[in-house]
């Protein structure tokens, strides 16, 4: 179901970085929201479950209503955004790392993301099971970011 | 169970199984002669309506001949923490209708819901009844 929800999706940019607090999430938005302006159409979907920063850096609180094809992204300046914070906002999400997985991988097949230039990640930090998934979709037009600080720590 | 709006979700869920099973039949070579589905407790989906929509999509298909099992599947939880299992209707009383439509959408928000009944925790995981599955798929001799 994930394959055929990405169908239209020309090209996955994954946000990653080695560790927590480098400005992912900030990466992330700015890239979408860059995007967007230039006339792209453009996705950011948070993966990061575990503290999710998008739906507040867009200032976005809604539920996301339900289409035909599947959930509705919320649209916020451009951008098409989808968060497990949406449906939790402020709640805390203590998840296995199986549980955060299955949670990004049913966004993912709920999500009624149309035709988008390009679908932005934000990530979790480090290595994980849903790095491991998102790379093992098997899907072409897959790029990454990486951000990293100029220090050693 | 989930508000009217959850047909939708229904909609695209079991559209999906369909494709599934489609997926299964081409890559074994064979046509499907039944297939059994699994409405798992925490989705929270209307069994009767389940099955409605899969004889109605099915129609028009390469499984439109096939028979359709659908059965619901009791939900299983497992704490990490002290290992009791427990199932949904353990908790369900305290949910709210909001808490309950998170659950329908993404079972795993179980998590930020409630807690074990034993122990309290809410570290425990989904084993069984998370949401709708393929089960079997039986092709044709």
């Amino acid at each position: 179901m994930i394959k055929k929800r990405l169908k239209n999706v020309k090209r996955l940019l994954l946000v990653l970085s080695g560790k927590g607090g480098v400005g992912k999430s900030v990466v992330s938005a700015t890239f979408a929201a860059m995007l967007a302006n230039s006339g792209f159409k453009v996705g950011l979907m948070d993966a990061d479950i575990y503290g999710p920063s998008s739906a507040l850096l867009f200032a976005a609180h809604r539920l996301p209503a339900e289409g035909k094809e599947g959930l509705i992204p919320l649209s916020c300046d451009g951008v098409k955004i989808m968060s497990v914070d949406l449906f939790a906002p402020g709640k805390p999400i203590p998840l296995t790392g199986s549980g955060a997985r299955q949670v990004v991988l049913e966004l993912l097949a709920l999500t009624d993301w149309g035709e988008l230039d390009c679908l932005v990640v934000d990530m979790p930090p480090a290595t994980g099971d849903i790095m491991m998934s998102l790379t093992s979709l098997g899907r072409k037009g897959v790029a990454a970011v990486v951000v990293t600080m100029p220090d050693k720590l | 169970m989930a508000g009217e709006l959850s047909r939708v979700h229904e909609l695209s869920l079991v559209q999906g199984i369909i494709d599934a099973v489609e997926q299964t039949a081409d890559k074994e070579g064979g046509s499907v002669k039944s297939f059994k589905i699994g409405v798992g407790e925490l989705a929270q989906f209307d069994v009767r309506l389940v099955r409605q929509l899969l004889e109605d999509l099915k129609k028009g298909t390469s499984l439109e001949g096939a028979k359709v099992l659908v059965e619901p599947e009791a939900s299983k939880i497992r704490c990490l923490s002290c290992g009791r299992h427990w199932d949904f209707q353990e908790l369900a009383g305290p949910l709210s209708g909001d808490e309950r439509e998170m659950i329908h959408f993404l079972p795993e928000l179980l998590n930020s819901c409630t807690r074990c009944p034993s122990c309290s925790k809410s570290y425990f995981e989904i084993e069984g009844g998370r949401s709708v599955r393929v089960i079997e798929v039986v092709l044709d001799d």
